[in-house]
């Protein structure tokens, strides 16, 4: 709303405006990003005192069947737990934003409330409810379904549980939020027009919230793949994710140079995936799922 | 009881919610082609009930029947109905053709007959030049027209419309609206229109059901509605009138308040007459009549005609009249008058 016709004039409120948070960004992210790029380069087990341009750390990982197998896992973890979110958490999400808004406030809560604890008490919650004197055991013996304490945990069903369990909070709230936006009576007007629930919902509901429903399996894939705290706790010694082999590498044997390049190699798949997937669904989600 | 011709019934339709009653009884049939239009004031029940039809909310109580087929526990969908909502609810992610497409596609008609189908109602409706463009793109005329067309390409047994001009401004809402009727009466559609304007309902319906509190005033044509309300309430609530309240005896009713003497054949009793403001004259224009003394209270100019507030003795009435240029009375002048005794009504007593 510039009250002037001079566009530089907008252009100049617009600089003044963005700039605090460019400049923020600019030193606490793109300075540091580009000086752990440049460290991947580097020939060496250290990054102190290097100097030299080389491929080595990349050529070690692209080598390493090891690493390789790694990277596929995360990535299998990353879009299992993306669709599980996106399956258990759209109904929810729908549901909350078509509740009254007094309803949907409490609802809310109870979402966010996950959220704002930290995710050590939340692993640590998890171990305590799947050990071998955990809650679930106990139930399963109770119920006769077993006789010895069954081993719930270091599997990768248990991470994809607890990550699942972890990100569908972000989901359920980018799909109502994108939800919100749908005026009911679209659905009332598909239906007046001789259009089934079912019918309704692929090629109304999920068009016009295909927004937030890539959003948040963006959002979910990201923080999945990177995930390090909860396939090492959950995961236990054999579950292996990237983030964790990065985190092994920087803060434990100091090789800068390996953690780096594999951190970009990551960036880089991630990203191709993404954009491979969302190539991939974007229009037939705009143009609706195909019911009979 | 059930005429070869009806298309819709209601029968003793009820909804309350949480024991306030929305809707409280409405029984109604409505005859194939014929464009009935539900008036009434806001929160009156007419959305209600237009809903129930439409298959969106569920009666509490009574039957609703389209084409004698009991129609009350059918899902929306299955219903054969139209309709254009108040907002026109355009699905954003279509073009107009895809749009009216939606309908004819749920109902697996074959892609040569949609196409078809979808040319000739957008023709009807002058859009077929905007057949690719988004609804976004579209003025607030030409959505409704899109939902007009989209609904109709169904070929329903009825046609519901909520309040479908009211987000136009008044020079367009003319014009469509009699595009619309002339477009629902070449198609010879079943029509149940909601509104709150008289005018509207008044210039388009065959039949007007007035509504009050959930409740049905009067069903009758524009003419038997405007000329012989059946209640205060409808006189009031359509056009402008006094309403006078006296007693009738063999020359004409005597008011109670002031002992003005209107002229009127209806049987001896007290009773409530409605005279309307174009009924009331200047003297030398009815010289046959008897003349009255009014005294000029308010005045205020319409263009085609002024309306005066005007009192006799204690009894008030409304006069709408043309003056020759500089002669038009002022407040608290004193003009004669004559009331046309054709504009005397006499209203029911209501219990
Ligand atoms: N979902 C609802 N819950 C409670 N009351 C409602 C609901 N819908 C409508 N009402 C009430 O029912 C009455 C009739 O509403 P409506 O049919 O929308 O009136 P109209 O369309 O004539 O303006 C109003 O008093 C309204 O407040
Ligand atoms: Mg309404």
């Amino acid at each position: 709303m510039s009250q002037t016709a001079d566009p530089r004039y907008d252009r100049i409120n617009f600089i003044i405006l963005i700039a605090p948070a460019m400049l923020l960004l600019v030193v606490f992210l793109v300075l540091p990003m580009a000086s752990v790029f440049r460290a991947s380069f580097y020939p060496g087990t250290t990054a102190i005192g290097s100097s030299g341009f080389s491929l080595n750390q990349y050529y070690k990982f692209f080598a390493d069947s090891f690493y390789l197998s790694v990277l596929m896992e995360t990535v299998v973890y990353a879009i299992i737990t993306s669709v599980g979110c996106l399956l258990l958490g759209f109904p929810v999400g729908y549901s909350l934003a078509r509740l009254p808004p007094a309803k949907r406030r409490v609802r809310m809560i109870l979402i966010i409330v996950p959220l704002t604890l930290s995710l050590v008490v939340v692993v640590f919650g998890w171990l305590v409810l799947l050990g071998r004197q955990g809650l679930a055991n106990n139930i399963l013996i109770g119920l006769g379904l077993t006789n010895t304490p069954k081993q719930l945990l270091f599997n990768r069903s248990a991470v994809l549980v607890v990550l699942v369990q972890q990100f569908l909070p972000f989901m359920i709230l980018s799909v109502m939020n994108v939800v919100l936006q749908i005026d009911p009576v679209l659905e009332q007007a598909s239906t007046s027009l001789r259009a089934r629930r079912l019918k309704t919902f692929a090629k109304i509901v999920i068009p016009l919230a295909a927004p937030g429903i890539i959003s948040g399996f963006t959002l979910i894939f990201v923080m999945t793949a990177s995930a390090f705290v909860t396939p090492r706790l959950i995961g236990g010694p054999r579950t292996h994710m990237i983030g964790g082999l990065v985190y092994d590498e920087v803060l434990i044997t100091f090789n800068w140079p390996f953690g780096a390049a594999m951190s970009f190699i990551l960036l880089a798949v991630g990203l191709g995936i993404l954009a491979t997937v969302s190539a991939l669904i974007v229009r037939p989600l705009a143009r609706g799922l195909h019911v009979r | 009881m059930q005429a070869q011709n009806v298309v819709v019934s209601f029968k003793n339709i009820q909804k309350t919610y949480g024991g306030v009653k929305a809707v409280a009884a409405i029984s109604l049939d409505i005859r194939k082609g014929e464009l009935v239009c539900l008036l009434g004031p806001s929160g009156c029940g007419k959305t209600t009930t237009l809903r129930m039809l439409a298959g969106f909310i569920d009666p509490t109580g009574g039957d609703i029947s389209i084409e004698g087929q009991d129609v009350t526990k059918l899902p929306a969908y299955r219903r054969d109905i139209g309709i254009v909502f108040q907002n026109y609810a355009l699905f954003p992610h279509m073009t107009v053709a895809k749009n009216v497409e939606y309908g004819l596609v749920n109902i697996g008609m074959r892609k040569a007959e949609r196409r078809e189908r979808i040319q000739d109602i957008l023709r009807r409706v002058e859009l077929q030049h905007l057949s690719d463009r988004y609804p976004r793109a579209l003025s607030g005329g030409q959505q409704q027209r899109v939902a007009l067309a989209r609904a109709l390409a169904l070929q329903p047994k009825v046609l519901l419309l909520d309040e479908p001009f009211s987000n136009l401004d008044a020079q367009l809402r003319v014009r469509l609206r009699e595009d619309l009727h002339g477009l629902i009466k070449s198609l010879n559609m079943t029509t149940l229109f909601v509104t709150h304007d008289q005018e509207e309902a008044l210039t388009l319906a065959d039949r007007i059901v007035v509504m009050n509190q959930g409740l049905v005033e009067q069903i009758g044509s524009p003419e038997e509605v405007y000329d012989a309300p059946a209640s205060r309430f409808v006189a009031q609530f359509i056009g402008t009138c006094a309403l006078l309240e006296g007693n009738i005896d063999g020359s004409g009713l005597f008011t109670s308040n002031g002992g003005l003497r209107l002229p009127t054949k209806a049987n001896p009793g007290p009773a409530t007459v409605v005279v309307r403001p174009e009924f009331v004259r200047r003297a030398d224009e009815l010289a046959t009549l008897q003349a009255h003394h009014a005294r000029v209270e308010a005045s205020d100019y319409h263009g085609h005609v002024s309306r005066l507030q005007l009192s006799i003795g204690y009894d008030q009435l409304l006069m709408d009249a043309r003056f020759p240029v500089g002669m038009k009375p002022q407040r608290g002048d004193t003009i004669k008058i004559a009331i046309d005794p054709g504009g005397v009504r006499v209203v029911p007593n209501q219990v």
